[in-house]
């Protein structure tokens, strides 16, 4: 979105640095290579750094949640540096900061959380620059989605489900790999699918799969498995800030279990969750 | 073009971001500020309106949050909310005590002030959310009784003479069935915002600022996967 409004503002004096992480959701990378590249609507220089391999070498072996986000982070504030030196001096840093990030970083508000923010914290001590640009600091979450459609974004992209910045990593339960990060994008983009066949895409407030880390005795064909569990995960929040799982009808997730398990080789069982927030998250880490 | 402003003072409260939306929601700018924000800071902005939100403490102690008695002063009205109204009460001159029953949830209210500027259009009896435990249990001077519930015998009272306006519930909780419309009579009736802050107009007005700001200068933004 602050991409949108900066690339009509100023066109090709901005470059944007899109790290893909290899944590993202099934054929995202493309997806936002398609909106922002060079095929794409918008006028401005897009540069794309496939770190899929790098992330995942750093991630072998780290199961602990919260060395997981900081290994995410860092690596992101690292790459970010090395496109910024091959580009020379840019004057400004253009930062998506909203007004909930603000408040909640305890500038606005009295009812301080301090929060680290993974699209944040920690950029300016690494990036030679003289300004940062936060087009949308004053703006509500919705407030952003309806100046993006006042902007001409596709829908789409305007109302994309809300994704965290570590991505995939807080959505695999213990250590991330590749093969973990291709079974819970497949089962996830299964279950986006299916909420959508079913017409319930724009009810739930949020939806997505995540693989626990579990691993459980199945039978299929015949044969011994000992494959791991998915778990479906649906909110609906009632005031941004406590939430309640989603009454999705049965037969809908019927048919999420049979295909995930059909269609996702590594995954044997599924599991709905239904905790709310609080005392649960939505995400899991 | 000068933008019409109405600002939250916190108090610690955890609604505090919906009652800016809320406002937002009526097409009027608002920001959140502490308690603790200078009142010459206050008249510089010069805002419309001004809401004080619900908070965890108790006004009468000493090392409570307040403010000071200025604040009500100014002309510019203002709307209590919970410890808001609480502290509104206490620093004019009302009583608040611990109450013997304490309201949680959604609870009647009985409107007896069916003209008052807040409450236009809203039902005689409607469902609002209530959560204290201290409650005004005498008005400041000047003040009426504007609503009432079961428990409570101040449940709104209002100055209009001053624009002061003090609600024990929360109006900016979903739950408060006719909660939007109070915060729209109070941003429109009280505070007489026009509502012209529109998305239109904000990025229009944002890609101008971005221009002028940059210049020929270089913009570098990361993307990420997530928002």
């Amino acid at each position: 979105m602050a991409a949108g409004l900066l690339s009509k503002a100023i066109g090709k004096q901005l470059t944007c640095v899109f790290v893909d992480h290899g944590l993202l959701r099934k054929n995202e990378g493309d997806e936002v290579e398609a909106i922002f590249g060079p095929e794409g609507q918008f006028d401005l220089n897009f540069i794309r750094v496939n770190a899929q391999e790098r992330y995942y070498n750093k991630l072998a072996g780290v199961t602990e949640p919260e060395a997981k986000r900081k290994i995410i982070g860092e690596e992101f504030i690292r790459i970010f540096e090395e496109e910024a030196k091959k580009i020379g001096t840019v004057e400004f840093l253009a930062q998506g900061t909203i007004y909930p990030d603000v408040v909640e970083s305890g500038l606005g508000g009295e009812s301080a959380v301090i929060k680290s923010h993974h699209n944040v914290g920690g950029l300016p001590d690494f990036v030679d620059f003289k300004e940062i640009i936060e087009p949308l600091r004053d703006l509500f979450k919705d407030e952003v989605r309806k100046a993006g459609l006042e902007l001409g974004l596709p829908e789409r992209l305007v109302f994309r489900q809300p994704f965290p910045g570590p991505g995939l990593g807080v959505r695999i339960i213990g250590e991330v790999t590749a093969e973990k990060v291709r079974i819970v994008q497949d089962a996830d983009a299964i279950y986006r699918e299916e909420i959508e066949n079913a017409g319930l895409d724009k009810t739930i407030g949020q939806y997505f799969a995540a693989l626990t880390n579990m691993r459980s005795v199945g039978v299929m064909g015949d044969e011994r498995t000992y494959d791991y569990a998915v778990a479906l995960r649906a909110v609906n929040t009632i005031d941004f800030m406590t939430a309640e799982a989603a009454e999705i009808p049965y037969e809908v997730l019927n048919k999420v279990m049979s295909r995930v398990i059909n269609e996702v080789r590594g995954v044997n069982r599924i599991f709905y969750d239904l905790t709310s927030k609080p005392p649960g998250t939505i995400e899991f880490e | 073009m000068k933008k019409e402003l109405v600002i939250v003072l916190d108090f610690g409260g955890q609604y505090n971001q919906l009652v800016a939306r809320r406002v937002r929601e009526c097409n009027v700018y608002c920001e959140i500020y502490s308690y603790k924000t200078d009142i010459e800071k206050i008249k510089e902005m010069n805002p419309k309106g001004i809401i004080l939100t619900g908070g965890p403490n108790s006004c009468y102690e000493p090392d409570s949050p307040t403010y000071s008695e200025e604040l009500f002063k100014l002309g510019i009205p203002v709307l209590g909310l919970c410890y808001g109204a609480q502290l509104m009460s206490h620093v004019l001159g009302g009583k608040v005590e611990r109450a013997d029953v304490r309201e949680y949830g959604k609870t009647e209210v009985i409107i007896d002030k069916k003209d008052s500027k807040v409450f236009e259009g809203v039902s005689e009896t409607t469902t609002c959310w209530m959560s204290h435990f201290d409650y005004i249990s005498k008005i400041a001077p000047g003040f009426e009784i504007t609503a009432h519930t079961a428990d409570c015998p101040v449940a709104a009272a209002e100055n209009a003479a001053e624009k002061l306006y003090a609600i024990q519930f929360h109006p900016e909780v979903l739950h408060t069935v006719e909660g939007t419309k109070m915060i729209n009579n109070f941003v429109k009736n009280v505070c007489e915002c026009a509502g012209d802050w529109k998305m239109d107009a904000f990025v229009e007005n944002t890609i101008a600022e971005i221009r002028e700001k940059v210049g020929n200068g270089r913009v570098l933004l990361a993307l990420s996967g997530g928002g």
